[in-house]
């Protein structure tokens, strides 16, 4: 097995782990901001919640195997560490970067659901009357 | 702590004699809305049963809407209050009425209401055009032929 097998097994091994990790910790902490957005109903925060999960792995698991090759030949074990933390390190920070969209993304979702309960406008009434 | 009890109608006293104003009227009741509105011109005798007090409010310098639950709104906080009915403009609702921006929608509501005549005419808004437009809109539903 040469050092390029060695690289290639390492990096999918780390991404994987890595996206498995992040996609769990969405999974569990971004169940109770759903449930709150879809009012309480749990099967259907659940079913969204698990939609956005697959999405989650779809995107980044394709986005680690696109990012897979090499440019050049890997020789050495220097090599290998060297084209592993380059590699690690763009689907860290892209992981990071969905990982924030997905919580931007409750955070909308639980705004507008907000929105939806309010019963009074943000205005000053110049005026109070009696119930029309 | 005391629930309050949530709007279910919003009947907005709206200057028919302006162009500017039916065309908003005509957008608005086009847009999905949280509540049912009412719109009554301010100087039909009806608007006085709603709202006897409704001359001492100046309806024809600013807007004026009035909440089946008591509140009374003028001005830019009437304007605020009729985007907070409107499914899609809530967050805007809130967005104006941001202490940092409330200074700027009140300035914006004065400048537009003081001048919403020569605005009207300026864009050739006509009360006829925006019924037209209501009229065809509410007939119509999307399905008519353009001949």
């Amino acid at each position: 097995m040469n050092a390029t097998i060695i690289n290639y097994t390492i990096y999918l091994l780390l991404s994987i782990a890595l996206t498995i990790w992040v996609a769990r910790t969405l999974h569990r902490n971004g169940r109770l901001f759903l449930v709150d957005c879809f009012h309480g109903n749990e099967p259907l925060a659940d079913s969204v919640n698990h939609l956005l999960v697959v999405g989650f792995y779809l995107l980044n698991f394709g986005f680690v195997c696109y990012h897979l090759k090499v440019g050049s030949p890997v020789t050495n074990a220097v090599e290998v560490f060297e084209m592993l933390s380059t590699k690690m390190g763009v689907v860290t920070v892209v992981l990071g970067g969905m990982h924030f969209f997905n919580i931007w993304l409750f955070h909308r979702l639980r705004r507008n659901a907000l929105l939806d309960q309010e019963v009074r406008p943000p205005a000053q009434p110049i005026l109070m009357r009696p119930e029309m | 702590m005391k629930t309050l009890k949530p709007m279910n109608q919003l009947t907005i006293f709206y200057d028919q004699k302006c162009g500017v104003c039916c065309q908003v009227k005509a957008w608005m009741q086009h847009q999905p809305a949280y509540v049912p509105l009412r719109f009554l011109a301010f100087d039909d005798p009806t608007a006085l049963e709603v709202l006897p007090e409704l001359p001492s409010l100046d309806p024809a310098g600013q807007i004026v809407v009035a909440a089946d639950t008591g509140e009374v709104y003028r001005g830019a906080d009437a304007w605020i209050t009729c985007l907070w009915t409107l499914r899609n403009w809530r967050g805007w609702a809130k967005r104006f009425s941001r202490p940092e921006w409330k200074p700027l929608t009140h300035r914006l509501c004065s400048l537009i209401s003081g001048n919403r005549l020569r605005l009207s005419e300026l864009l050739k808004l006509t009360p006829e055009s925006a019924a037209k437009l209501t009229t065809s809109r509410t007939e119509c539903q999307g399905t008519c032929r353009l001949d």
